[in-house]
């Protein structure tokens, strides 16, 4: 055999191993890929099966093993701190992209902060019950809420009823405390796998709830402003959990609320 | 080898079902010609989707008894063929297949009048004694041609199955209705959904055939009252996702009708809508996923039942430095854009507030440094302990001042002072 035709030989033989060395290369590649993707997948779809709690990003979540629980109903009650933990907690939520639902029978939602805070209200569906009563607007509310605990695909609803009047004035249940109705919004809720959460003034859902929280006010902090004038520069909030299924009562976490400054 | 041309055609004696059948159609065919009486469509290349021609005209007559059609049924190998043999069978038959060949045999006993022809032509065939199609087949072509002219020459290929008209195909309607007289009149929802549920049925059956979607709705109904001006009521019924989904359908044209109940018996009803093509959803494999299109539709319809169409959507922030303001837009998520992050830092908390909305307009007392000391409203009683601020907000309108206040039971609240007409008002209470 010549040289010539025998180097051809070897270099034609070279470039078909060389192609099928990196067509392999290709391959493994891809395999691995494929096999990270099915890894993440699985990883993600095991860790939903297990219902992870929504973490809230606030003190709720220590309080609350983890964060608000998936398919239960969680009441907040109190004198402060209710709002400030419920747009948090919004603003947390909507950034990881689940989808919120938020009853506001007093149509008192504090737009400006939430969007300092972050809430993506495109991600938030805003209910506002309309009635010439609070007792019709609450009823109309607690119709809101079974209606969209019937449509899956919300990972949280809220209804924040705290009626704007003073503690001096007669205090009267706020919402309606059938607890027949109570026992049907949590079936609801465990049904659609949605975590709803209370906010009041009074706790009412009773041993509906899986845990129940009470805000309680500290002192407000004021600080010197330009001139001889003064601001609001926080309030301090106490959060203690007065039951729950979830973990233990008695738990206390203490949050100070500074005041937003943007305003002014 | 291309395919037979075989023509299918659909004859309906009730005229108005000839735009059901267009539909029907469409599930089998992308070209279709249209006749006062009768739908005709190519079919001859549907032999890997169908084992033989009668297999096909069973699922024709399937979808043709979903619609609740009688529907008669003739294949064969022209569209003038097809549509004579489906015009003359004779119920209980309804469907004839004639095998490429074999036509002349299949209208030899088919009378001369079933074909339209002038009456003169009619008469002298008669005179000739020539009754059926056989008959005027079995002359010779130049005989007839001679004796009767283009028009006998015509009718003598038709009988010898030699036609060969082209199929004309028609553009699908823009609209796809359904309608019902009730001469008895029907009063109540109840059962006018029960009515509607079958239009619906029907409805939706012709949308799937076209592989459309329902959008917008619009239902006509004809009441039974004296006043002429209200004895046709329109409902328009807005679907926010295009659906073939007849009980969300239902749901919405239920909803709407009542919160505007007819004040009379109805005796008749129409349903229209225009055909959309279905919207795909993207799922994706990690982002958390929201509720479905067409659920979610119904659900917000729902809400705004209940609640108000201005009360339920998606909350907008107005571009205004006053705090108290708001908007509501149409809620309608877009899926996440990327993947959602493991872990969101979280802010610190913030002291926020309930609006107020309206404000609650109050008496204020002030100290003579201007500080408000003490309130008193219709629900807000109380002497301020702590008061800061002011400070300003203005446009072109409004003026405000704004405090910060403490009441002696420790209430945290929003204090306002409009400068132009010099009230005061409680803007938010802190909580």
């Amino acid at each position: 055999m010549s040289s010539a035709p025998a180097c051809a030989l070897l270099a034609r033989s070279t470039a078909r191993s060389v192609a099928e060395g990196e067509g392999q290369t290709r391959a493994l590649r891809k395999e691995e890929t494929f096999q990270a993707l099915r890894q993440q997948v699985a990883a993600h779809h095991k860790s939903s099966s297990g219902r992870p709690p929504l973490a809230t990003g606030t003190a709720l979540d220590e309080l609350l093993q983890g964060g608000l629980p998936r398919g239960k109903l969680i009441e907040l009650f109190g004198e402060a701190g209710k709002q400030a933990l419920t747009l948090s907690t919004m603003a947390h939520l909507t950034q990881q992209g689940e989808l919120l639902a938020f009853i506001d029978p007093e149509d008192a939602l504090d737009l400006k902060t939430a969007t300092h805070l972050g809430v993506d209200f495109s991600r938030v569906l805003w209910v506002r019950p309309r009635g010439d009563t609070a007792a019709q607007r609450l009823a109309d509310a607690m119709k809101a809420l079974d209606l969209l605990l019937s449509s899956a695909g919300f990972a949280l609803v809220i209804l924040y009823s705290a009626s704007p009047r003073l503690r001096a004035l007669p205090a009267r249940p706020l919402l309606p405390p059938s607890a027949g109705q109570w026992a049907r919004i949590v079936q609801r809720a465990e049904h659609s796998n949605t975590a709803v959460l209370i906010a009041s003034s009074q706790a009412q859902s009773g041993s509906a709830a899986a845990a129940t929280l009470r805000c309680t006010a500290g002192a407000a902090h004021w600080a010197p402003a330009p001139g001889s004038r003064s601001l609001l520069h926080k309030q301090a909030t106490d959060i203690e959990v007065l039951r729950s299924r979830l973990s233990a009562p008695g738990e206390t976490a203490s949050v100070d609320l500074h005041a937003m400054r943007a305003a002014r | 080898m291309p395919p037979a041309s075989r023509t299918a055609c659909l004859f309906s004696p009730d005229e108005r079902h000839v735009e059901a059948l267009y539909d029907l159609a469409c599930a089998f065919s992308p070209r279709i010609e249209r006749t006062r009486d009768a739908v005709l469509f190519e079919v001859g290349d549907l032999g890997r989707l169908y084992a033989s021609e009668r297999a096909l005209a069973e699922a024709l007559s399937v979808q043709a008894r979903e619609l609740h059609i009688a529907v008669r049924l003739a294949i064969a190998s022209s569209k003038d063929i097809a549509y004579l043999r489906a015009k003359t069978l004779i119920p209980p038959a309804d469907t004839a297949i004639i095998p490429a060949g074999c036509e002349r045999a299949a209208l030899a006993k088919l009378p001369l009048a079933a074909v339209a022809v002038s009456p003169s032509l009619a008469a002298r065939a008669t005179a000739w004694g020539l009754h059926t199609l056989g008959d005027l087949a079995g002359l010779p072509r130049s005989l007839v041609a001679t004796r009767l002219g283009p028009q006998g020459l015509a009718l003598h290929r038709l009988a010898s199955g030699e036609t060969s008209t082209p199929l004309v195909p028609t553009a699908p309607s823009p609209e796809v209705a359904e309608e019902l007289l009730l001469p008895d009149g029907v009063e109540g929802l109840e059962p006018l959904l029960f009515i509607l549920r079958g239009l619906l049925d029907r409805l939706v059956t012709r949308l799937r055939a076209r592989s459309s979607a329902c959008s917008d709705l619009e239902l006509l109904l004809g009441l039974q009252v004296a006043s002429p001006s209200e004895r046709q009521r329109v409902y328009k019924i807005r679907v926010a996702v295009p659906t073939q989904r007849v009980p969300l359908l239902l749901d919405l044209v239920r909803i709407t009708v009542e919160a505007q109940p007819p004040a009379g018996a109805i005796e008749h009803v129409r349903l229209i809508t225009s055909p959309v093509d279905p919207r795909p959803t993207q799922l994706d494999l990690f982002v958390p996923t929201g509720p479905a299109p067409d659920r979610l539709a119904g659900l917000l319809a729902r809400l705004q039942a209940l609640c108000g169409q201005d009360r339920v959507g998606c909350p907008v922030l107005p571009d205004s430095h006053f705090p108290s303001g708001s908007a509501l837009a149409a809620f309608a998520p877009a899926p996440p854009k990327a993947l959602p992050v493991q872990t969101v830092p979280s802010s610190d908390p913030m002291l926020a507030a309930r609006v107020l909305r309206p404000p609650q307009v109050v008496a204020v007392t002030c100290h003579p440094t201007a500080m408000p000391a003490s309130l008193r409203g219709d629900s807000f009683v109380g002497t301020i302990v702590r008061a800061g601020g002011p400070y300003r907000l203005r446009d072109l309108e409004r003026c405000h001042d704004y405090f910060d206040a403490e009441l002696s039971d420790g209430t945290l609240l929003r204090l306002g002072h409009d400068l132009h007409a010099q009230r005061w008002f409680i803007d938010a209470l802190y909580d």
